[in-house]
């Protein structure tokens, strides 16, 4: 993938860069082109093989003032805005591989670079699974699932990454290295600095392994699929299912179209009618239980049809349904996405509201977490104003998943009460030369 | 203390609200560690503007700021160690809102765990963190602290509860981390806030996410002959799936001591019993003790008795709720221990625990969270006998050390506050210790709000002594308020 350097170019920190990764630079263009973020491409990709390469990297950047953008498999690097600058690409998929996984204490140690799909082969192995549902999980690394930050429909049962991710060891831009968290299911020794990792798309740091917390598989596990005419209907039928306890895994929602991309549901699929998928785990008894009773709800909100997947069925569906929050369904290339937060209560209006906006959008929703995602063909005008109003009045957020290259008509504007300047000390707190990948975080931090 | 500060932050909450006389600053001397210190004035808000403004006033003076709920925290982490503002929450205490249809509700900080509980109960939802402190224990500490409870097994501790916080910054500010949703974009200054001990600023706003209540629950009592079966029967459970509401632990010592006045039907010639909470209907919770009872039987259990109502299940809780209070009837004194390890190293660190004990010559009571691994050895002492603390502090020490040896944490739930700053070390390096300083920083630039907790002193761990430097108050006084130390 990367080759010897035919020549370094004007870079005036290459010697210190390339000691630091021991000579695997990148710097032909034609090269570095392949990786380009968000259609800027680098000067010089440099790719370590080891954390304390990556950190030396990091450092040497900063020292000279060169912007960074750290990079797994760039699955989410199409995530506007573009880089307003870019001078380096750090990528970290070259990073020695490493699973270490505790079965009988539903906690493991995965390194960054580790393909998520590696990651569930090695624990289905042992009968464990780390219950977040990342988008682009063929392709995507831990790293970058993680600085994406893009929770799945399992935060319904499981919570977020956040609420997964037990510790994760760091490289700052300063070449500090550090662990954040425990490896323990429970600590509060000290603060829970990894959070703030989550998310924040490379700006602080460098994540190099993360300590999860997984989940036993679950004896029995089953999906019930419900058919409705009015999404209306499915999402009040949602918040019921939400308010009682049967404890879903997920809950998903999506619109005739999108409904059509999931293979494993096709035969259930019509073309007026869109599609809420319940799922389930737990012992036998149990599943079968909450199957019936939300079934039951389901038909008091006017389902027209309902059916139940088994096991392999819902391994099955979940594959694409994962991809529908944003994922490998809608590339880049020909979509624009937008994840958008409400209240559960205001999914109907969200829903609601973008549609008329956009006669061709596709649309997938997490009903009872109160996340919209919004899929929006690339040749079609964007207005994002007018979503943002609709969203703003139901006490909700948006961000923009990914874009055309050179699209602008995407931008959200940012929320007023956001806590702007913490964000921004913060930035200079972990990042204090701000080489890394600066004003790329919510509010061009 | 400076007089225009005093009259400043007076004419802020008004005079009833604002207390400097020693008589009624000691009640804010101590909280349920064994920490003392008095602060120079406390100050009762009403709201966050009044909140805000206190805070002002204690920067611009260069005064430091405690914020404080119920007192009941085990780590000192309300103590005013260098003196300084202690802002009291008891008026922060309306549930604002409760909005059933979006399972959340906004609080502020003084509201009292179980207050908010039962105000949802009747509503079929709960807010699920239920430290053994929720009787007194406020929203504010809990989310200072990151409290667990009985019940965080399967449901999460406090951090997997709360969506949003309003927040008064230790430079005054008033903004929101987080907010309604479920999700909200830009850095997760929410999960770092929480459990970061009040030392990054005070919430005077707090939105919970609010669960369903469970369909029911059964709860059962499992009896070993030996602890080493019940460690291995808690491995077996986690590992094969089953995830009950509740699995709890305690050994012959605390089961001794419980029964003679709770009167909970523990047996008191058992090793060891685990307590479980399998939640869910009649069917549901069946196939869950079923599944357990299993475990437990091939792991050596005498007897597995399931409560035939909740008469029988409330008594066992109660039981196990009155086990700190029971150690009084072993000793004059004890010290609690938090620390967390992997639960396949259950037997191992149980064997370390009893061995710190013997060469303290002390007894321990061990009764803990078994399902989080979170253990709570209980060292007995009598602190007018010589020595005994200072083994109770050494025995304290070498137990977090096996707990850090075998891959855990110091602290599972109490906090690190003042109590275990010095054994920060074992668990983090100068480095790790450095990255949670960046994170203070970003907060408190000025070091003011609720500083010397968390970060580790020159002290060595277990070198710390009771602060008899800074106890202005009466050990005697603080036993008869039920202070355990």
């Amino acid at each position: 993938m990367t080759r010897r350097p035919k020549g370094i170019g004007p870079v005036p920190f290459d010697s210190s860069l390339r000691e630091a990764v021991k000579d695997r630079l990148t710097v032909h263009p034609d090269d570095c082109a392949a990786f380009a973020i968000a259609g800027r491409v680098p000067t010089v990709v440099a790719s370590p093989k080891s954390f304390e390469q990556a950190a030396a990297a990091l450092q040497a950047c900063a020292r000279e003032g060169a912007r960074v953008v750290i990079r797994g498999q760039g699955t989410k690097s199409a995530q506007p805005p573009a880089p307003a600058a870019l001078d380096v690409v750090v990528d970290v998929s070259s990073v020695a591989k490493s699973i270490y996984i505790r079965a009988d204490d539903l906690t493991a140690v995965a390194s960054s670079s580790v393909r998520i799909a590696d990651l569930r082969a090695a624990l289905t192995a042992k009968e464990r699974f780390f219950p977040c549902d990342v988008p682009f999980a063929a392709d995507a690394t831990v790293g970058g699932a993680l600085a994406a930050g893009s929770n799945g429909a399992l935060a319904a049962r499981f919570g977020g990454l956040r609420d997964n991710i037990l510790g994760m060891r760091v490289a700052l831009s300063d070449g500090s290295r550090a662990f954040a968290g425990s490896h323990v299911v429970k600590s509060v020794a000290g603060f829970d600095s990894h959070k703030l990792f989550i998310g924040s798309r490379g700006t602080l740091g460098f994540i190099g392994e993360a300590v999860l917390k997984l989940a036993p598989i679950p004896p029995d596990e089953r999906a019930l699929v419900a058919r409705f005419a009015d999404p209306q209907n499915a999402c009040a039928a949602a918040l019921d299912v939400a308010a009682a306890p049967v404890f879903p895994y997920a809950v998903t929602l999506h619109c005739p179209r999108s409904a059509q991309r999931i293979a494993a549901l096709t035969a259930l699929t019509r073309p007026d009618e869109w599609l809420a998928v319940y799922r389930f785990g737990g012992l036998r008894r149990a599943v079968g239980r909450a199957v019936e009773t939300v079934r039951q709800t389901c038909a008091q909100h006017g389902c027209s049809a309902t059916d139940v997947l088994d096991r392999g069925g819902v391994e099955r569906a979940w594959v694409d349904i994962a991809e529908l929050a944003g994922g490998r369904m809608y590339p880049a290339t020909g979509w624009c996405a937008y994840r958008i937060a409400c209240l559960p209560s205001e999914v109907p209006s969200v829903l609601a509201a973008a549609a008329a906006a956009w006669p061709a959008l596709e649309i997938s929703a997490h009903p009872t977490m109160g996340v919209v995602f919004a899929h929006v063909p690339a040749d079609v005008a964007v207005d994002a104003p007018g979503l943002w109003r609709s969203v703003g009045a139901a006490a909700g957020s948006a961000i923009c998943t990914s874009a055309p290259p050179g699209r602008t008509d995407f931008a959200m504007p940012p929320r007023s009460y956001a806590p702007y300047a913490l964000f921004r000390r913060l930035k200079s707190e972990f990042d204090a030369s701000g080489t890394l990948d600066p004003g790329r975080m919510l509010g061009a931090v | 203390m400076d007089a225009r500060l005093r009259e400043r932050l007076t004419a802020i909450v008004g005079e009833r609200n604002a207390l400097w006389t020693p008589g009624d600053l000691r009640s804010y001397g101590y909280d349920a560690s064994i920490e003392r210190a008095l602060p120079e004035m406390v100050v009762l808000p009403r709201d966050a503007a009044q909140t805000a403004s206190i805070v002002v006033a204690c920067r611009e003076a260069k005064v430091p700021f405690v914020a404080r709920g119920a007192g009941t925290g085990l780590s000192g982490g309300a103590i005013a160690e260098r003196g300084g503002i202690v802002i009291a929450t008891v008026h922060l205490d309306r549930i604002l809102e409760i909005d059933e249809r979006n399972l959340f509700a906004v609080v502020e900080p003084g509201v009292v765990n179980s207050v908010l509980c039962a105000a949802v109960a009747g509503r079929g939802l709960r807010y699920v963190p239920d430290p053994s402190s929720m009787a007194a224990c406020t929203i504010g500490g809990n989310v200072a602290e990151n409290s667990g409870g009985l019940h965080c097994l399967a449901y999460g501790v406090t951090a997997n509860h709360i969506l949003g916080i309003e927040l008064v910054t230790p430079e005054g500010d008033v903004v929101w981390l987080g907010g309604k949703t479920r999700e909200n974009y830009g850095y997760d200054l929410l999960g770092a806030f929480v459990g970061s001990e009040g030392t990054c600023g005070i919430a005077t706003k707090i939105c919970v996410r609010l669960c369903p209540l469970p369909a029911g629950s059964k709860t059962m009592l499992c009896v070993f002959d030996d602890i080493d079966g019940a460690s291995q029967a808690v491995s077996d459970v986690i590992s094969s799936g089953i995830v009950p509401a509740a699995l709890e632990m305690m050994d012959k010592t605390a089961t001794g001591a419980i029964e003679e006045f709770a009167h909970a039907g523990f047996p008191i010639d058992a090793a060891a019993i685990l307590i479980v909470e399998a939640d869910g209907p009649d069917d549901v919770a069946d196939e869950i003790t079923a599944a357990v009872r299993a475990v437990c039987e091939r792991n050596g259990a005498r007897e597995v008795r399931i409560a035939r109502d909740a008469a029988e299940a409330a008594r066992i809780w109660k039981g196990r709720k009155a086990a700190f209070g029971a150690m009084g009837r072993l000793s004059a004194n004890y010290y609690v221990q938090d620390g967390v390890i992997p639960r396949s190293r259950l037997p191992q660190v149980l064997r370390d625990v009893e061995a710190a004990g013997a060469r303290a010559g002390l007894r321990i009571a061990n009764v803990f969270h078994a399902g989080d691994g979170n253990l709570h050895p209980l060292i007995l002492f009598d602190d007018r006998i010589s020595g005994e603390l200072d083994g109770a502090l050494r025995a304290g020490a070498e137990i977090l050390e096996a707990c850090v040896r075998n891959g855990g944490s110091i602290t599972g739930e109490h906090g690190v506050g003042l109590e275990k700053r010095d054994c920060m070390p074992l668990q983090f390096s100068p480095d790790d210790l450095a990255l949670m300083r960046r994170v203070r920083d970003t907060f408190d630039p000025d070091g003011l709000c609720n500083p010397g907790k968390v970060f580790p002193t020159s002290r060595r761990c277990g070198e710390s002594s009771r602060r008899v430097d800074r106890g202005e108050v009466d050990p005697a006084g603080a036993r008869a308020a039920g202070v355990a130390f």
